[in-house]
């Protein structure tokens, strides 16, 4: 129930946020009565009661069973550092290029989700690589990120 | 029409387009059966495979994973009760009681040839609706199409949901992350926070990997629902022409369902086979048969479910408007090649929409032989671990995405989108809201905005033409349907005790 608090919460607070930037477009209102801010400050309005009323309603409900405890998953943890390699993966995808930081992300993701089948992951990372190479970088023509200095050498040797 | 029928057809007949199907049909079958990979996920992965094809092949291929994928859900659920998508949810409950009595390849059978009625049925429909529907939707003005949207909004916001108050937030998010961009009208940067990433909007297609792929890994990586142990060796066994004979009346019913259930913007074949199966107990003369593992439990939903998807295509080919969240999907896909799905499109493509006629007939037909080979390998296919999945879907995501627009700004909206998409799914918000919310604000703006300016600022334009105002009224009355179907039921009850 906290996490639902919290989410409404952040729905609340960054529609309230948004609407504050929706009154700058006022300005640009030049020629018509009904301007670009129109519409984004009826859905922001509708936003706002609406996640209003629902963080009440969460504020309410947690309130009757104070009880409840925060669930302490071992789940959550995997999924923060999957999203922290998937972040890493995205952000060294430019200067690493394809060829070097996807083997990477791979390899940590199956140790992520089943770190006891370590025998498969060559083979895996293999397979999977050269299906999206084929799909994208042969039959598709995606140019894909061949990275910075050595490793564009690297990708290039490796025929990227 | 005779002509347009000649031309789809000779069209979808090409070798390659044939083949195109095929693939299509098969990637659809392998997407709805296993369990992680859904129909709409599929469509959201093959988006980016289909930039460089010609838009008739391209649509093809979607048409053939989109029309496959609603009976394919089903499979998983009658062998192991873990439905492969959540279309297949309603067949479960007959068709895994049937299993356990050892009649999985009977159930799988029924379930086959009743997918195919009801797809044949829901594409029968569309071909004779939709050009009829166009049409009429030629005389649309501003007001009528945005009180379309405004209904296709209000219905996904209130049918088919745990919980409306969500449901509508999910759909107000869609419609802000439509209004970011350069403003069609006055050409002002609207919430692009000075990035040049955001100045031609968000993209739809980042938005789609990253609700419907990357957030359901990342939902998987934190249940890690695993199928392991499982060992399923079954064959579907077509039904015999005496039980086809005794569900023949319950399948034109439940495809009659199903087709008008997928024709009402924002409702899928999810609800339309939840509705075929709860129409088909209120007939039957032995309502508590059904949960107990017959074949009507199985027939009903399925066939509802197929009729669904080709009855959703209805709204997105004549009005432009999605029906539900892989209708959405091939919305983007057709703006990606220059269409723009509407009446106008029957006038100027009416090749391309008649081999879309075709090219569903075609793959609800190629499900009997590929289903049929798919169920006999299938244990081989669902073996393939989490951790090779997961990774590899993400890796299409992300190569996918950059291959829009060789962009990596588009590559961090998709992440951004992933993050709220599992975030929103862990706490109960509806996903396909957000995105029908992306397709239809645009519609709903522009329009809103025009209708006012024509108007010199008169509100009352809007409901000024009765099409309007009565699409308008039911906006309203299916917003508010939940509550009074809940003050309905509770009248009911009191009366019961009194």
């Amino acid at each position: 129930m906290v996490g639902e608090i919290i989410m409404s919460l952040l729905i609340l607070v960054t529609s309230c946020y948004l609407y504050i930037e929706a009154m700058r477009l006022r300005e640009f209102r030049a020629y018509a009565e009904v301007g670009p801010d129109f519409w984004p400050k009826i859905v922001l309005i509708l936003l706002i009661a609406l996640s209003g009323a629902l963080t009440v309603s969460n504020v309410i409900k947690w309130r009757k069973s104070p009880g409840e405890v925060r669930d302490r998953e071992e789940g959550w943890k995997r999924v923060l550092i999957a999203v922290f390699l998937l972040v890493g993966y995205i952000y060294v995808l430019k200067p690493l290029g394809f060829i070097v930081a996807s083997p990477l992300f791979i390899t940590g993701m199956m140790l992520l989700i089943m770190p006891k089948r370590k025998k498969v992951i060559p083979i895996a990372v293999a397979c999977i690589m050269a299906i999206i190479y084929i799909l994208f970088g042969r039959l598709l023509f995606v140019p894909l990120p061949k990275g910075f200095g050595v490793f564009h050498d690297i990708s290039i040797i490796l025929g990227l | 029409m005779f002509y347009y029928w000649t031309q789809g057809l000779f069209s979808v007949l090409e070798p390659y387009n044939l083949f195109i199907i095929v693939i299509g049909s098969s990637l659809g079958i392998m997407a709805g059966a296993i369990p992680g990979i859904s129909g709409t996920m599929a469509l959201a992965l093959a988006v980016p495979i289909t930039y460089v094809m010609e838009p008739t092949t391209a649509l093809l291929l979607l048409v053939g994973i989109y029309a496959s994928s609603v009976y394919a859900g089903s499979i998983s659920g009658i062998l192991f009760r873990t439905p492969g998508a959540p279309e297949g949810v309603a067949a479960t409950l007959d068709g895994h009681a049937m299993a356990k009595k050892g009649l999985a390849g009977e159930a799988l059978g029924v379930d086959i040839f009743s997918s195919v009625t009801g797809g044949l049925f829901g594409t029968l429909m569309l071909a004779l609706i939709a050009p009829q529907l166009a049409k009429v939707a030629l005389q649309f003005g501003p007001s009528e199409y945005f009180a379309l949207a405004v209904l296709g909004l209000s219905v996904v916001s209130s049918v088919g949901t745990r919980n409306e108050l969500k449901a509508l937030i999910a759909v107000l998010i869609g419609l802000f992350v439509a209004t970011v961009g350069i403003d069609k009208i006055s050409g002002f940067n609207r919430f692009t926070f000075g990035t040049t990433t955001l100045l031609s909007g968000i993209s739809f297609i980042p938005a789609i990997i990253g609700l419907f792929a990357v957030a359901e890994v990342l939902n998987r990586i934190r249940e890690m629902r695993e199928m392991a142990g499982i060992r399923a060796k079954a064959r579907a066994k077509l039904p015999s022409l005496k039980l086809i004979n005794r569900l023949k009346g319950l399948l034109l019913r439940s495809a009659s369902i199903g087709t008008f259930i997928g024709i009402l913007p924002g409702v899928g074949a999810t609800t339309g086979a939840f509705v075929g199966l709860s129409e088909a107990i209120r007939w039957s003369k032995h309502p508590e048969k059904f949960g107990t593992g017959i074949p009507e439990g199985v027939a009903a939903p399925e066939a509802a479910n197929n009729a669904a998807a080709g009855g959703a295509m209805v709204p997105l080919l004549t009005l432009g408007i999605p029906g539900s969240a892989g209708t959405a999907i091939m919305l983007g896909a057709f703006l990606i090649h220059g269409l723009q799905p509407g009446p106008l499109l029957f006038v100027q493509q009416p090749k391309l929409v008649y081999s879309i006629f075709v090219g569903m007939f075609l793959a609800n037909l190629s499900i009997i032989i590929f289903a049929k080979l798919f169920i006999r390998y299938f244990s081989k296919v669902i073996e393939l671990p989490y951790n090779i999945l997961g990774p590899g879907i993400i890796i299409f995501c992300v190569v996918g995405t950059f291959a829009l627009r060789n962009n990596f700004g588009d590559v961090w909206i998709m992440m951004i989108f992933a993050i709220i998409g599992f975030f929103m799914e862990r706490h109960d918000y509806p996903l396909a809201p957000i995105i029908l919310g992306i397709v239809l604000g645009p519609i709903a703006e522009e329009n809103l905005r025009q209708a006012m300016i024509i108007s010199d600022n008169n509100p009352l334009a809007l409901v000024s033409s009765p099409l309007s105002a009565i699409l308008i009224g039911l906006s309203i009355l299916s917003l508010f349907s939940p509550q009074l179907r809940r003050l309905w039921a509770r009248r009911r009850n009191a009366k019961g005790r009194s």
